[in-house]
């Protein structure tokens, strides 16, 4: 575990060492706000709007975030060095999961000034909005490990980024076509598609079958992670 | 090789785990109130459900409102499979609110074997109150008095009665004409009578088989009206409650500077009458005031709507509309509910009715008629108060659970003040300040070289 | 890296917008959408027709209600015109200049609590929700009487 926690604590620092890493966190929070605008012309103190729109641009984050974990190290190199280190495949997974999750918590938090500027303005139910990051940490973890089990796939990050989206959209899109059917396809469609679990965050709830969907899909990017690197190894 | 069965492994472990989440779902409800999670009453219900039952929610798609109900809607479907809902814009879907009749937003419709009840609002409280009612099955009868100038059931005219005859019977009620001049008893199957503004006075037969009725476990609504010949107090007397007559004048609270054309919005009482009312619209209508005899110890009666603090019954309409030394000061009341229990005899030689029983009035009164006419029902919460004092009258009230929900309308009025601070803060202050931190490190590593 | 990150930033575009349209409502509510933009009614002479009938629409407060012409709600997937009266539309509104192609706006029925009228215009296929109380007194000009709210 100290191999991983020592990979997560070097990609941390490198990552708000470029302007890349600051400009990703200032631009996600700034983005926040101007979403918060949009949400709050509803004349309501009600974020499940804001919930809503924050977990789509939690994809587009994932894949920044993730498209250079493994894809610029192969670029410049370093992927070999540390494939052929005494660290495990699993460590090096953990640990670069751990670095891009802690990138993603300190973005996360950017955003807590929206809830508590609607809280100085308003009276809005406290719940929705636990239960909404809840869900945020979740949906990013998730979608941090797809992208990071997309990104150990290719050796080059705008690929690595374009990838992790073209996944992330066709699971959004699996709810999408899953209103055009009936039946067990469409049950199973829609239990597919991360939209459908979000909606209990955004009311204040959290059920089991949306907390095993988001800890699945991790799990399942974290295992495919595993197994594309022992391949490469 | 040795990858692919890690993968393969690795999904079933996942399908499995999602579908046993999905069969054994638990759910933690944070929401103010738990808004979104279904009252054991209500799984009970929902479960006691054998034929296809559709659930029509009329929303406007934009807003959390039509959000808030498919999610509500979808608690009760995984409940049981043979509830389907939908929720419809009837803005965008003009021809399947005209086929139901809509004529509001957030009216819900609800359909099983062949029977329909409307339930007023997309809420946990009204849609299992409406799922109860068709449930039971059977339709009971609200007879409406005639023949004394009273605004007819099948006049679609503004001041006609057309849109209450609907709306008993999108709620498991059939209005049907209850005429006194040809028979003195009121038929037992009318599960209330309505006398709904007769102009002309009622006969002395008539008021006498009202009352007997009344006295016997009756139901009874009166709407009067100032504008009548017709006295309202042999009925409603008896009941502790009285009409003052004259014409409530509210300079206070009222519509389009027609200080008669009252807009009440004190609700008193914590009678299931007021239940869901915030507003109610009485033009033109009379005061009420109480007086419970005190040998009546089972008769309680509840102030239903009061009018303002500046309201005031002006008792000579006809020459002027300014208080004086002869009008009734306010706050006016403007309707009220009785409840009489008392405990009867039992009847000899009847079986199963020789023990005492407890026999029940309950009678509604209303100083305005007005105020359910097609021209007046759908303002503000005319048509839900009318509906509660029914339901309240036949003991259909809301029987599930009698917890209130809090409302789900949070306003925060965004300004453009609130606006430019929000902007200043999320899009400038917070990631200039990260900016900012960032750029730390950097500024001490150039100052640092630069000493070396 | 610069193409890297415009390639990146046009996918994000992209993607923000799908995910955007599936919680995008089939209608939308935030503020008025002009119908005809004060531009295309700028000195534009402004007709109003029904059952043979027509008129221009005099100076004044009838006219500034017209030009720009606003809805409270546009209905960006309708269904077919005959839903909202639009196949026989009640009345039609002409905006002629000199120089741009005349604009034609069909009224059709009113709503299901008749606070608004369905509005199309000849060549876009969404259907508009135009306040009753905005076209009532023009379409009195040519005999059309638009129902009070229920």
């Amino acid at each position: 575990m100290r191999q991983a926690l020592t990979i997560a604590a070097r990609d941390l620092r490198a990552n708000f060492l470029t302007a890349f890493g600051l400009g990703s966190t200032a631009g996600f929070a700034a983005a926040a706000g101007v979403v918060l605008v949009v949400v709050l012309r509803g004349n309501q103190a009600r974020l499940a709007g804001w919930f809503g729109t924050l977990y789509v641009l939690l994809g587009v984050l994932a894949a920044l975030l993730t498209m250079r974990s493994f894809a610029e190290e192969e670029r410049l190199g370093t992927l070999e060095l540390l494939l052929t280190s005494p660290v495990r495949p699993w460590q090096v997974v953990t640990g670069k999961l751990l670095g891009v999750a802690g990138v993603l918590l300190v973005d996360v938090a950017a955003t807590l000034a929206c809830p508590l500027l609607v809280a100085s303005m308003g009276h809005p139910d406290a719940g929705p909005i636990l239960t909404g990051y809840v869900g945020v940490i979740l949906v990013g973890l998730a979608f941090v490990a797809v992208g990071l089990a997309v990104s150990a796939a290719t050796s080059n990050p705008l690929v690595a980024a374009v990838g992790s989206l073209a996944v992330l959209l066709a699971l959004w899109g699996a709810g999408i076509v899953s209103g055009g059917l009936t039946g067990w396809p469409r049950l199973a469609l829609e239990e597919l598609a991360p939209s459908g679990h979000v909606v209990g965050f955004l009311r204040g709830t959290l059920s089991t079958k949306d907390v095993v969907y988001f800890v699945s899909l991790l799990a399942l990017g974290l295992v495919t992670n595993v197994v594309v690197l022992e391949e490469r190894r | 090789m040795r990858g692919l069965a890690a993968m393969m492994v690795a999904i079933g472990v996942v399908v499995a785990a999602n579908v046993a989440a999905y069969g054994h779902d638990t759910q933690v409800d944070v929401s103010v109130a738990h808004r979104f999670t279904l009252s054991p009453e209500t799984r009970a219900l929902v479960r006691a459900v054998h034929a296809p039952l559709r659930i029509r929610a009329f929303l406007a798609s934009h807003g959390g409102a039509a959000d808030d109900a498919r999610f509500l809607l979808s608690r009760y479907t995984e409940l049981n499979s043979r509830i389907r809902f939908s929720v419809v814009d009837p803005d965008a879907h003009p021809g399947e609110a005209r086929r139901f009749g809509i004529t509001r937003y957030a009216s819900v419709v609800l359909t099983y074997r062949g029977r329909r009840v409307d339930a007023p609002d997309a809420e946990e409280l009204e849609i299992s109150t409406a799922i109860l009612r068709l449930l039971r099955g059977h339709v009971r009868s609200v007879c409406v008095l005639t023949g004394h100038g009273e605004p007819a059931l099948d006049d679609t005219a503004p001041d006609g009665l057309s849109a209450v005859a609907d709306l008993l019977r999108h709620n498991a009620y059939e209005p049907r004409d209850l005429d006194l001049s040809t028979s003195s008893i009121v038929p037992k199957d009318c599960a209330a009578v309505i006398v709904a503004g007769p102009t002309d006075p009622l006969l002395p037969a008539e008021v006498q088989a009202l009352d007997a009725y009344t006295k016997a476990d009756g139901r009874l609504m009166v709407l009067a009206t100032p504008t009548s010949r017709a006295d309202p107090n042999p009925l409603i007397a008896s009941w502790g409650v009285r009409f003052t007559g004259g014409l409530v004048i509210d300079p206070a609270r009222s519509e389009n500077l027609d200080t008669a054309n009252v807009i009440v919005e004190r609700f008193p009482s914590a009678s299931p009458v007021d239940a869901g009312v915030s507003r109610l619209q009485l033009p033109a209508g009379g005061g009420l005031f109480v007086a419970v005899p005190p040998d009546r110890p089972g008769l309680s009666v509840a102030r239903l709507a009061l009018a303002s603090g500046r309201s005031f019954v002006e008792t000579r309409p006809d020459t002027e509309i300014d208080f004086d030394g002869l009008d009734i000061p306010g706050p006016v009341l403007v309707a009220a509910a009785a409840d009489d229990s008392r405990v009867a005899a039992g009847e000899t030689g009847v079986p199963g009715r020789s023990g005492a029983r407890i026999e029940r009035t309950r009678v509604v009164v209303a100083g305005d008629v007005a105020f359910v006419t097609n021209r007046f029902l759908d303002h503000l919460s005319n048509a839900r108060f009318l509906l509660n004092g029914i339901n309240w009258l036949t003991e259909e009230e809301q029987l599930l659970a009698t917890t209130s929900r809090p409302s789900a309308d949070r306003p925060l009025p965004f300004t453009p003040e609130r606006q430019t601070r929000v902007l200043a803060v999320t899009v400038g202050a917070v990631p200039g300040a990260i900016v900012g931190i960032g750029l730390v490190p950097a500024l001490v590593r150039r100052l640092r070289r630069r000493r070396r | 890296m610069t193409r890297i990150a415009r390639g990146l930033a046009a996918t994000a575009l992209v993607a923000t917008a799908l995910g955007g349209c599936h919680h995008a409502p089939r209608t939308t509510a935030d503020r008025p959408v002009a119908i005809v933009t004060g531009a295309e009614a700028v000195g534009a002479s402004i007709v109003v027709s029904a059952a043979g009938r027509s008129g221009p629409v005099p100076a004044g407060d009838m006219r500034t209600a017209l030009a720009p012409l606003l809805a409270a709600r546009v209905l960006d997937q309708p269904e077919g015109p005959t839903s909202y009266g639009l196949d026989h539309p009640q009345a039609r509104l002409e905006y002629t200049t000199a120089s741009n192609r005349p604009v034609v706006v069909l009224v059709g029925a009113p709503d299901f609590d008749r606070h608004f009228l369905y509005v199309g215009r000849e060549g876009d296929r969404r259907v508009f929700l135009v306040p009753a109380a905005v076209l009532r007194r023009v379409l009195a000009l040519v005999g059309v009487t638009v129902a009070a709210p229920s």
